[in-house]
């Protein structure tokens, strides 16, 4: 199982772009983070994704990026799981 | 309100919210008229928007949010302690639409052909 999720963390953190890339679980504690991210941020990541997922909770949870000068944070809770990537644009 | 109009203009555009930066409700159209329920949320995630991680993205600095779902998007802008909100049905696959307004006016809305990402270009 860990072997799978390091193998995840992995291939997103060789994505174009990405600075850093972290997999909370339901409870918004940490699974595993790659890259230049505090483990820190899946609690409110998490709690981001639930937010938004109260405006239309019929449907599939939504990709949310946040957009910050050349800088992005996207949070996509997928089941069980929260991802959330931080990538940046060179100048 | 030249920017209310600026938002109904657009094409793909199905529902829009202008906030006053403490929550009060502005304008609303479309599928988010009169939407107090989605301006809470929505208040309530900008205020979680706001420290993110400082190291990051400094605190208060996110500009803009995009949520997008399969078929539609929600997105989000601050400037000038107004919200902007547009709700926008996301473009067929393939092809790109662009939700431009007329006049050359300084907010252009454009839906990204690659990633299927709605954004807001300012």
């Amino acid at each position: 199982m860990e072997q799978q999720l390091e193998k995840a963390l992995n291939e997103f953190a060789s994505q174009p772009e990405t600075v850093g890339v972290l997999l909370a679980n339901r409870q918004g504690l940490c699974l595993g983070a790659k890259g230049q991210i505090n483990p820190n941020v899946s609690g409110i990541g998490m709690a981001i994704s639930e937010q938004v997922c109260k405006l239309e909770p019929n449907l599939n949870p939504p990709t949310i990026c946040l957009y910050s000068g050349n800088k992005r944070c996207i949070i996509k809770k997928d089941g069980e799981l929260t991802g959330v990537i931080y990538k940046q644009k060179p100048n | 309100m030249a920017l209310i109009s600026n938002m109904e203009k657009l094409s793909n555009q199905i529902g829009y919210l202008l906030l006053q930066d403490d929550g009060a409700v502005i304008g609303s159209g479309g599928d988010l008229e009169n939407d107090e329920r989605s301006a809470n949320i929505f208040m309530e995630l900008l205020h979680l928007a706001e420290s993110v991680d400082d190291n990051f993205m400094p605190n208060s600095s996110c500009e803009r949010i995009s949520i997008v779902y399969d078929d539609h998007s929600y997105n989000i802008s601050m400037s000038n302690h107004r919200i902007y909100i547009v709700k926008l049905k996301n473009a067929p696959r393939g092809g790109t639409v662009y939700g431009l307004t007329n006049n050359g006016s300084n907010v252009v809305f454009s839906e990204s052909e690659t990633s299927g990402v709605a954004s807001i270009l300012t």
